[in-house]
């Protein structure tokens, strides 16, 4: 198990001051992921990729009893995915990602991108095709996937040019996505989906429909969850300008309950569709939060 | 109605919005914050919190803008007055008395057009409201009664102009107030320049209750005037004259004018620079003509009546001298009234007489004019006098009279008449040389008083004669308090004391003018000794040329025996001071010029002026007790004054204030806290 003061520095506070997102991801990934997961994608075929340190919880059938007879130490095998599969991250990139609460270390877009840096760089060391789309009013970055020297990189660049700004249409640009995507594999969605409840189920319904395994998350600012503002505030929507004018303080209550119930039925839809949901706050440590995902499906899978 | 005192205090109101837009700008507006999850955000209200804050402001602003403002009420003065609108109510129906000052001041060009324009425009915006016209011209007042036809108040505006008199604006006023009073409820306009010698002591009675007060300054920015101030003439011999005038500035700044004396076809003309408030005199000496009038005239500025002065320059007559004694009961009197006529009316070479005397009894004395007397010298006569002569004496001094007394018989009592009559307080010693033998050597004067006019006279090679002459006997006294000596003899005894008695002087010689108590009337020194004592006690050429003010009353002196001009003459001796002029009426010369005191440029304090005059103030700052005024003043204290009122509430305001302000700082920060 890593050290807690080396997860600590995945937190989002450290992580936000790195530019360059390959050595941010290789950071996470090599630094402290390794050895907490099996691997993101696990499918036939899988070949002996390294050995790691056995930990709890782990399961015994990769456990390498012959190693142990030799140096008394469990390790535990570890295989690549064989088949080459695609794995492609949708971004969110309208202006709600750019909000960044007093608590935040960063902002949703930031956090995001981290995050799929992250995953893209797990799926391409496991060879993966990794792809990247990111979107708001159309698309404004699409990387197909591949497997060429450098796509990674050509990945991680484009993750670096993604600024938030427009509305995010979320059918359109998940509809042009499909159409992309032919060959089948995994599909990270990642936004504060706000609006987008309604058809979420619609969307991964097709994308199941069409052979891909999707996962959603849910980026969120603390100040989202908790509402803690006070005094009289107006507020305005970042993306359609929406102005209201409110007492914190008398309202804070029903804007929880909308909060929970909305992020409920995203939860619900993506159980429904047989998708993976996942809930990121801004403040969340990054490496914890990946590390606790990738266990789960892990183990799941 | 309410009115105000000051009620240019209002104007202070303004101030009220200080503290509103001090709110405004402090109040609490709503944070702006951009937020992606605004979809589920409700509208609310401030909280309840919050909405306290603002009811506490709200009260405190309210506080404060009732302290600020009971406190500038409380400065203007508030009156209520039961009776009568006085303007407030259907100001349009108010009848309105219009008062226009015409003395000399308003001469300067713009005071009366503007004045007229003001009430024609009144009158072209307020038809068939009933109005009426005052013009106060010195003693004499034009009025115009209240009507509600202005034809004739606008006949009688048009003919108006500025007169020469010195403004004496009480008749005025009482004509105003009178036809005011008529009415229930008026309003008195003055309008005039408000000169400060016209109006700052003037007695203002009140104009009662229900009676607006509105003064008009109609030409406040007249600020710069020089006039002459006086100008005399003197004979110097036969041929030339010597004329001296004194200019002032009466403006605020530095004024460089031209003066120009001209006498018939004689002229001269200097120029000067005057600074303010400053009196410069400039000396002419022109060849004697035939003229007696003279004019000195400045280059003219905005107020011209004072630019020219006329002054007498022809013969002056001679100066009244009345001698009175016991001629009768002491025949030595005679003698000294013979040496004192025979000093006082020699005629200096190429000169004319400047003393005329007039001897009478002292039984007659009761009978005499002394107002037509410059001096009056009782030979030992003072000791006769009973109380009615005494008392004519007294009133002469106080008036300023000059009187000499020299002993006679009954020396001890003339300083024992002095003494109880207050005239001079002198204690008696006795006589001294009254028994000596006749080859005994006399007395003499041993000092004069170097800072007397006598000591200046004296001073230099004249005065060996001065202390040379002979003292056969005086009378020794001792000067008490108040009483000046000028002479003494050798043995330091007073020999001439002088006593100021009301604005008069009365001098008291040890020694009788006369051989048997001294050789002084036969020396070379009586007679400047004498000329010198008169000159400086009458005021030279004080009462030889009458000056009168342009619209004052005159009338001709009598005599010395208390005799009027003949009635056949009266007609022909008037005096007429309509204009300026110089003039001889009866053999007295008259000079007629405008007042200078129309000349200053310092204005009244009208707020001063409004407040006396609504409390009815008399010049020695007493409040006016005749009957009107009195009416008035009660009529006033039925009208209620809220200045204590609204002291009392600006400071109850004030302490709410303090109070609500204080209390919710605990309660907001528990309130934060709880938060």
């Amino acid at each position: 198990m890593p050290d807690a003061d080396i997860i600590e520095l995945l937190s989002p506070a450290v992580l936000a001051r790195i530019d360059n997102y390959a050595l941010l991801a290789r950071t996470v990934v090599d630094g402290v992921l390794s050895g907490l997961h099996r691997s993101l994608l696990q499918g036939y075929g899988s070949e002996f990729f390294q050995y790691r340190d056995y930990v709890p919880g782990d399961d015994l059938k990769y456990l390498d009893w012959k190693a142990f007879a030799r140096r008394d130490r469990y390790y535990i095998k570890l295989f690549q995915e064989e088949t080459n599969m695609n794995c492609c991250f949708v971004l969110d990139a309208s202006a709600s990602m750019s909000y960044r609460g007093d608590r935040a270390p960063c902002t949703k877009l930031r956090y995001a991108s981290m995050l799929v840096a992250c995953l893209a760089y797990v799926s391409r060391r496991q060879g993966d095709r990794v792809g990247f789309y990111a979107y708001n009013e159309g698309l404004t970055s699409a990387v197909r996937p591949g497997t060429r020297t450098g796509h990674l990189h050509r990945v991680l660049v484009e993750i670096a040019r993604v600024r938030a700004a427009g509305c995010a249409r979320h059918d359109v640009v998940l509809g042009q996505v499909a159409e992309d995507l032919r060959r089948r594999g995994v599909i990270v969605l990642v936004s504060d989906f706000l609006g987008a409840e309604e058809k979420l189920a619609q969307w991964l319904r097709r994308f199941r429909f069409a052979g891909h395994e999707c996962v959603v998350v849910q980026v969120l600012d603390p100040d989202e969850l908790d509402f803690p503002f006070s005094g009289s505030i107006k507020f305005h929507d970042a993306e359609d300008g929406v102005e209201v004018v409110t007492a914190p303080e008398v309202v804070a209550d029903s804007y929880r309950r909308d909060m929970e119930r909305f992020s409920g039925r995203l939860r619900l839809a993506a159980l429904e569709q047989g998708a993976d949901y996942l809930q990121a706050c801004t403040t969340d440590n990054l490496g914890r939060l990946l590390a606790a995902y990738l266990h789960r499906r892990g183990t799941r899978h | 109605m309410l009115s105000f005192v000051h009620p240019w205090f209002l104007l202070a109101l303004a101030g009220l919005a200080v503290p509103v837009a001090l709110h405004l700008m402090e109040r609490e507006r709503p944070l702006e914050r951009v937020f992606p999850s605004v979809r589920f955000i409700r509208p609310a209200g401030l909280p309840q919190e919050g909405g306290r804050r603002r009811l506490r402001d709200l009260f405190l602003l309210l506080l404060r803008l009732l302290f600020m403002a009971a406190l500038i009420l409380a400065f203007a003065r508030p009156v209520w007055r039961f009776r009568g609108a006085g303007g407030g109510s259907g100001a349009g129906a108010v009848p309105t008395v219009f008062l226009l000052d015409l003395s000399a001041s308003m001469n300067v060009a713009r005071a009366v057009p503007t004045a007229r324009a003001r009430i024609e425009s009144w009158l072209r915006t307020h038809p068939g409201q009933p109005a009426g016209l005052v013009a106060s011209k010195g003693r004499s007042v034009e009025t115009v009664p209240l009507s509600a036809d202005h034809s004739g108040l606008r006949a009688a505006l048009s003919k108006l102009a500025p007169g020469l008199s010195r403004g004496r604006h009480a008749a005025a006023l009482g004509q105003a107030v009178a036809m005011l009073r008529a009415v229930p409820a008026g309003r008195l306009v003055v309008f005039s320049d408000f000169q400060e010698t016209d109006w700052q002591d003037a007695a203002l009675r009140s104009p009662g209750p229900g009676i607006g007060l509105d003064l008009v300054n109609v030409d406040p920015d007249y600020t710069r005037n020089v006039g002459v101030l006086r100008a005399t003439a003197r004979l110097l011999g036969h041929r030339k004259v010597r004329v001296t005038v004194s200019m002032q500035n009466y403006g605020f700044q530095v004024e460089t004018r031209t003066v120009e004396v001209r006498i018939g076809s004689a002229r001269s003309s200097v120029r000067a620079e005057i600074a303010p408030g400053a009196v410069v005199r400039k000396t002419f000496v022109l060849p004697k003509t035939d003229s007696t009038v003279g004019t000195a005239t400045l280059d003219p500025d905005a107020y011209t009546p004072d630019d020219r002065f006329v002054f007498w320059s022809g013969p002056v007559p001679a100066v009244p001298i009345l001698i009175a004694a016991p001629f009768e009961t002491e025949p030595a009197k005679r003698a000294e009234m013979f040496f004192l006529r025979k000093a006082l009316e020699a005629v200096p070479e190429g000169g004319i007489a400047e003393f005329k005397v007039e001897a009478v009894d002292v039984s007659q004395f009761f009978a005499l004019n002394l107002e037509a007397a410059d001096a009056v010298f009782l030979l030992g006569a003072l000791e006769r006098f009973q109380t009615a002569e005494l008392q004519m004496l007294r009133q002469y001094l106080d008036n300023g009279g000059t009187v000499f007394c020299t002993p006679g018989a009954g020396t001890a009592l003339l300083f024992k008449v002095l003494q109880t009559s207050g005239l001079a307080s002198l204690e008696f010693r006795g006589i001294v040389g009254q028994h000596r033998r006749a080859d005994a050597l006399p007395f003499t004067l041993g000092w004069v008083d170097p800072e007397s006019p006598v000591g200046r006279l004296f001073s230099g090679e004249r005065q060996t004669d001065l202390f040379l002459f002979a003292v056969r006997r005086y009378a020794r006294f001792k000067a008490g308090p108040g009483v000046h000596v000028i002479l003494k003899t050798e043995q330091g005894d007073p020999a001439l004391v002088e006593a100021a008695v009301g604005r008069g002087r009365l001098f008291v010689s040890a020694f009788a003018f006369e051989p048997g108590w001294s050789d002084f009337p036969l020396s070379a020194s009586f007679l400047p000794f004498l000329r010198e004592l008169l000159a400086d006690g009458t005021g030279e050429g004080r009462s030889r040329i009458r000056r009168l003010e342009c619209g004052a009353r005159a009338a001709l002196p009598s005599t010395l025996l208390g005799e009027q001009p003949p009635a056949g003459r009266r007609k022909d001796a008037r005096i007429d001071t309509d204009r300026p002029g110089a003039f001889s009426v009866q053999g007295i010369p008259f000079e007629v010029n405008v007042s200078r005191l129309e000349s200053t440029v310092r204005r009244a304090e009208l707020d001063v002026l409004r407040a006396r005059w609504a409390a009815g103030v008399a010049p020695s700052g007493r409040t006016a007790v005749s009957g009107e005024a009195s009416r008035g003043s009660a009529s006033l204290r039925r009208g209620r004054e809220f200045r204590g009122l609204l002291a009392w509430a600006a400071a109850v305001f004030f302490l709410l204030e303090m109070v609500v302000a204080g209390l919710p700082r605990a309660a907001g920060g528990g309130g934060k806290t709880g938060h």
